[in-house]
């Protein structure tokens, strides 16, 4: 036996652990049962454990620093409340002041990646701030659909060129980072303020980012599937939260592979249409509901429900919702349906074939 | 992992990068996870605890000095958590048990496809006085370095290698006893 015996057993172990020669050791017979032992306790077979999804867990982990980190960097949450009033008074003037100028209007249309996006957060957060703790949620909501909104144009620029794939990794991480802490925020202003309505409509930005989804690729599509991760798991907690304040609430079962889109027509082709950037396929087991596939025409409303697979997204059913398609009236301060389509995802999903007119 | 990028990643989280911190995850989460889930038995528990326990990592790690002691300082959270669960459930496990040795909840050797010697040598384990057993269930069951089992047992990586040259020289004695 060597002069330092815990070394030496320490010595052993790592070898028998690393499945080195120990030979020399069970040849000796002083070390020998020693060897023996160690050996035995090396080769006794582990239990195995099935591993949770660590990666859902570490997107809960880095949402809950960085929203600590947000707090911690708010100066709001240091200074008195009557500097904060304050502060309020000053914010809108400056609003007032920007309004003016014109700079806050280019800021409100910027996107993520423009030199004046930053002072679009600015005057959301300025808003956040000023609205009743009532009307917060419905705010946030809209902020969310907004990010949804911003990373399709992203997208859309990214597809033609303007801006690299790494560009838009980067911007649409960014953004999906700051919706991610939006729809939290949204899933337990839910159970405060008892609103169920507020599952519905993160269920419908899950399916609207499920879309959006299908015609990316890359680093980009792996971090829209973390943005809809994290919004079906703000869509649970605030069924949970919804329920915890004493309401019923039928938990509307988020299919992995179905998606349905409201809104204008943009563009249709014999086997393809689309409603913005979502974008679905048309084939022979697409269902026409008060309308044939001939009355497709671009501002016709349809509800779609459809379907993804194999990273493409087929029609399932197209539903008309107006029948005359209706001249373009965009305005600036209401985007038309054309920009953003409303995709909702479970209503239309409960139809039944049994509802559909003859056609 | 080398040693140089641990040092590095530890660098960036202290000085607030979330990125790093989500690498720091990767590299540490599997083997809190299976820690911790043997202890708790229970897998939506061990998903908190495992989430707590890098949340509390991230609020503190500017403690830390060393990239060495990260593994350990870890395992030492999440042991403090798991105690803090057993607190709140309070129940009959004697507390100073937990403390001290966090007592498994589930058996980390799959005792199913034990051969005769093997599961003899477990009996025998189990014989050993219970600061034995945890240092020799750490380093063989669970594969953790003398440092982690060292912080996990808020001793020195000097005791731990005592406790376990003991430990091991006994079940040796037990082994060569019995045949």
């Amino acid at each position: 036996m060597p002069n330092d015996p815990h070394q030496f057993i320490e010595e052993m172990i790592q070898s028998a652990k690393k499945r080195q020669d120990v030979s020399v050791w069970l040849r000796h017979p002083e070390t020998a049962d020693l060897a023996k032992t160690v050996l035995k306790l090396t080769s006794l077979p582990r239990r195995n454990v099935e591993l949770p999804n660590l990666a859902k867990i570490q997107e809960r982990i880095l949402a809950k620093i960085e929203s600590q980190q947000e707090s911690k960097e708010s100066a709001w949450s240091h200074i008195p409340s009557f500097l904060k009033i304050g502060s309020a008074i000053f914010g809108s003037f400056m609003i007032v002041v920007s309004l003016t100028m014109g700079v806050a209007v280019a800021a409100l249309q910027s996107v993520p990646g423009q030199a004046i996006y930053p002072l679009k957060k600015i005057v959301e957060n300025i808003e956040l701030r000023l609205t009743p703790e009532s009307k917060v949620p419905a705010l946030q909501i809209q902020l969310a659909d907004k990010r949804i909104s911003e990373i399709k144009t992203v997208l859309e620029q990214q597809k033609s060129g303007e801006i690299s794939e790494e560009q838009a990794q980067k911007i649409v991480s960014a953004t999906v980072k700051d919706l991610q802490r939006t729809t939290s925020a949204v899933a337990k202003s839910a159970g405060k303020q008892a609103k169920p309505t507020i599952v519905n409509k993160l269920t419908d930005m899950s399916n609207e980012l499920k879309i959006t989804s299908v015609n990316t690729e890359g680093s980009v599509k792996i971090e829209i599937e973390k943005a809809i991760q994290s919004t079906e798991d703000s869509t649970a907690e605030a069924i949970k939260n919804v329920q915890e304040a004493g309401i019923e609430i039928e938990p509307q079962p988020v299919l992995p592979d179905a998606v349905t889109a409201s809104g204008k027509i943009t563009s249709s082709t014999f086997d393809t249409i689309s409603i913005g950037t979502a974008k679905f396929l048309i084939n022979q087991d697409t269902k026409f509901v008060n309308l044939t596939a001939k009355d497709l025409k671009v501002g016709l409303v349809v509800d779609i429900n459809g379907v993804i697979k194999d990273n493409k997204t087929y029609a399932v059913k197209i539903s008309v919702i107006l029948s005359t398609p209706e001249p373009e009236e965009p305005t600036e301060d209401k985007p038309t349906s054309t920009e953003t389509p409303t995709v909702s995802g479970t209503e239309t999903n409960v139809e039944t074939d049994s509802t559909e007119s003859p056609q | 992992m080398t040693e140089l990028d641990l040092k590095t990643i530890l660098r960036r989280c202290q000085d607030g990068d979330s990125e790093a911190f989500a690498r720091l995850y990767d590299e540490f989460a599997e083997k809190l996870y299976r820690f911790i889930f043997f202890r708790v038995g229970h897998k939506e528990v061990a998903e908190d605890i495992l989430a707590d326990t890098f949340i509390k990592a991230w609020q503190k790690i500017a403690q830390v000095n060393s990239p060495e002691a990260l593994s350990g300082w870890l395992y030492q959270i999440s042991r403090n958590n798991i105690i803090d669960y057993y607190r709140v459930r309070k129940e009959s496990v004697p507390l100073e048990d937990v403390e001290d040795f966090l007592e498994d909840a589930i058996n980390p050797v799959d005792t199913v496809s034990l051969s005769l010697d093997q599961a003899n040598l477990l009996k025998f384990v189990k014989e050993l006085p219970a600061e034995q057993q945890a240092v020799i269930k750490y380093k063989f069951f669970e594969d953790l370095s003398n440092e982690e089992v060292a912080q996990i047992l808020n001793k020195t990586e000097g005791a731990i290698r005592v406790i376990q040259h003991r430990a091991v020289l006994r079940l040796k004695e037990l082994t060569s006893k019995q045949s």
